[in-house]
């Protein structure tokens, strides 16, 4: 569940002028005080809040009254669009796997949800309406543990059947639901595109019913990232340099981690840098795109 | 640590990609003198003509089992070749791909570039052991793309791909056009390329779910057009290749027809699409004249058939007429 909810409250409280604490935040939600303690801090950090704890009143009180809390007002039909592509971003594993994590966190953060897992550059994928409200409904059959009657439709001919539920995945940019096939005894995948028709039933399931999904098992290696050796112009502050993260190497350089050669590229020619040592293939292309920025520059191209 | 950069080898796509690759290695190598459509047509990859039932971009490059098409289109032009392949989540994956890592230096040692499943197909040209990285041409950009050896077959599809090639042996002019000529056939009485999916068509069904897939509307609007410009880039091909053929077969005068015929309808490139949101789309006035020009295509192609039978039953087929004593898949 999400904490805005609880953010906007503690907002209320410091605007009613009630200098909040954490623990106020605690014992209004039920939740422990280190977790009060994070809302604190993400109110503070992420949202730029101008939060004070003033000690006369033990509680937080704002520095600038004129703070507002971001826009966050999202309609449940936005919520589901977020909820899908959030889902599928971070079922995406391929190439540069911290980009559409990053993606796939962001989304699920806005949509309410707490987990967002995956990999890959940023990729496109079709919000189909029908599609998320299919997605919609078996994400709910799957948390109810409820018995879905799927009216399917394959390349066999079409068929209506009950099945259970497991989990919803994407593969090769498409959408299935992996179901227990109650008559046969095992699970199956099922394309959420060639569902025709689904009703959610009363019938409730057991767990262990569905078992184990097997094909969620042997998936691809995760790719490896480039390393670039750099001798960077200060030491740095953290494990990252400019998002990248970073090993100290010694001497002050530093083996920086990347996905995606053009970005690289690019923060390269920002400079911060005073010597990149290796890979070669980095440095020759670093000085052909040097070498064409210098022919544009003479007016030789 | 070694490094090689093969110089004088360059994929351009302009064709399919495997045809691409295996021109670019094939030609840098002195493997291949000749036009690209000569290779295209004498490999057989020509003729191939697959299509997904929504048109889908992948319909270009699923044709069938990679193994035995492009083994094929190798063993026609008199050419060895290895191929391996396989899906990359397999546990033995690390494995074939620290292999295929050492087959595909020593292919480069021996100045053969090597094809390579990006994907599309795509050819490495180099290597580099200090940074442990292959140099990969996909033919549109000018610029080489890094595999690091520890990458190599790891892409968004859930396979791998790569081949090699090696010596040469001389096959004469005429048994190659004639080869051509039955692959063709081959491809085009084949329905279903990579059964038991049914999903994809090839040869004479392709037509019919290319026309279905139009009519419905129901279709992938990027891959209409990739492969439409795939159908008319290799029936272009064909045209050419068969000009030159019907030198040695006079016969293949009336299938070249045909194929000028069918290439005629199909001009003008931008009669059949229109520019939306960065790329290219059918357009929708022009989908009832496609359908037309399809349907068209498809019995101009059935009487170039006819032909290319009438010609090869002319001449003994042992690759395809004997059968073994021991039936036709041999113990081993």
């Amino acid at each position: 569940m999400s904490n805005m909810h609880r953010i906007h409250w503690f907002d209320q409280r410091i605007r009613g002028g009630h200098y909040p604490s954490s623990r106020d935040l605690a014992l209004q939600f039920e939740i422990s005080r280190r977790q009060a303690q994070r809302d604190i801090e993400y109110l503070a950090v992420s949202l730029r809040a101008p939060l004070v704890y003033i000690a006369k009143h033990r509680g937080y009180g704002y520095e600038d009254k004129t703070y507002m809390l971001p826009h966050l007002y999202m309609t449940e039909e936005e919520k589901s669009v977020l909820k899908f592509l959030a889902r599928k971003y971070g079922e995406y594993s391929t190439d540069a796997p911290s980009g559409v994590q990053r993606v796939a966190h962001l989304l699920g953060r806005f949509a309410g949800e707490e987990e967002g897992e995956g990999a890959g550059r940023l990729p496109y994928f079709d919000a189909d309406p029908r599609l998320i409200h299919i997605s919609g409904q078996l994400a709910f059959a799957i948390e109810q543990r409820r018995t879905v009657h799927l009216h399917y439709r394959s390349e066999n001919g079409e068929f209506r059947e009950d099945v259970c539920p497991v989990r919803l995945l994407s593969r090769y940019n498409a959408d299935y639901v992996a179901a227990y096939q109650e008559h046969e005894g095992k699970t199956r995948l099922y394309r959420l595109d060639a569902i025709e028709s689904l009703h959610v039933t009363n019938r409730m399931f057991e767990i262990n019913e569905a078992g184990d999904v097997p094909f969620v098992k042997g998936r691809p290696p995760a790719i490896q990232p480039f390393t670039a050796r750099l001798r960077l112009d200060r030491e740095l502050q953290g494990e990252a340099w400019h998002g990248y993260p970073a090993r100290p190497a010694g001497d002050g350089f530093y083996d920086i981690d990347f996905y995606d050669d053009d970005a690289f590229l690019q923060q390269l020619t920002l400079g911060g840098w005073l010597n990149l040592v290796s890979p070669k293939w980095l440095k020759t292309k670093l000085r052909n795109r040097c070498g064409q920025i210098l022919k544009c520059l003479d007016g030789e191209e | 640590m070694a490094e090689v950069i093969l110089r004088g080898l360059e994929m351009k796509r302009e064709s399919k990609s495997f045809t691409d690759s295996l021109y670019a290695v094939l030609t840098g190598a002195g493997l291949f003198s000749g036009p690209k459509y000569r290779l295209s047509a004498l490999s057989g990859m020509a003729f191939i003509f697959s299509v997904h039932e929504r048109l889908l971009p992948l319909s270009v490059t699923a044709y069938g089992e990679w193994g035995t098409v492009h083994k094929r289109a190798a063993d026609s032009l008199g050419i060895f070749t290895v191929t391996d392949a396989g899906r990359t989540r397999h546990p033995t994956f690390k494995k074939y791909q620290q292999d295929a890592v050492k087959w595909i230096k020593s292919s480069l040692d021996r100045g053969l570039g090597a094809v390579y499943w990006l994907p599309e197909f795509g050819v490495i040209h180099g290597y580099d052991d200090a940074d442990r990285i292959f140099y990969v041409q996909d033919g549109y950009s000018a610029e080489s793309k890094i595999v690091l050896y520890d990458n190599f077959g790891i892409n968004f599809t859930p396979f791998w791909y790569a081949q090699m090639f090696g010596g040469k042996v001389d096959i004469g002019e005429k048994d190659m056009v004639l080869e051509a000529l039955r692959m063709a056939l081959d491809d085009w009485e084949t329905p279903h390329p990579v059964p038991p999916n049914r999903s994809i068509a090839s040869g004479r069904k392709a037509y019919s779910y290319f026309i279905h897939a139009l009519e419905q509307g129901d279709f992938d609007s990027f891959g209409a057009v990739y492969v439409w410009d795939a159908f008319r880039g290799s029936r272009t091909e064909i045209m050419y290749f068969l000009q030159e053929a019907s030198l040695m077969f006079p016969g293949l005068q009336e299938a070249a027809a045909c194929y000028e015929q069918l290439a005629g309808m199909m001009e003008q490139p931008e009669r059949w699409t229109v520019s939306a949101n960065g790329g290219r789309t059918l357009s929708q006035e022009s989908i009832p004249a496609l359908i037309g020009v399809l349907k068209e295509a498809e019995k101009l192609e059935e009487r170039a058939m006819g032909v290319f039978r009438s010609i090869s039953v002319q001449y003994p087929d042992l690759k395809r007429s004997t059968v073994p004593r021991w039936g036709l898949h041999t113990a081993r």
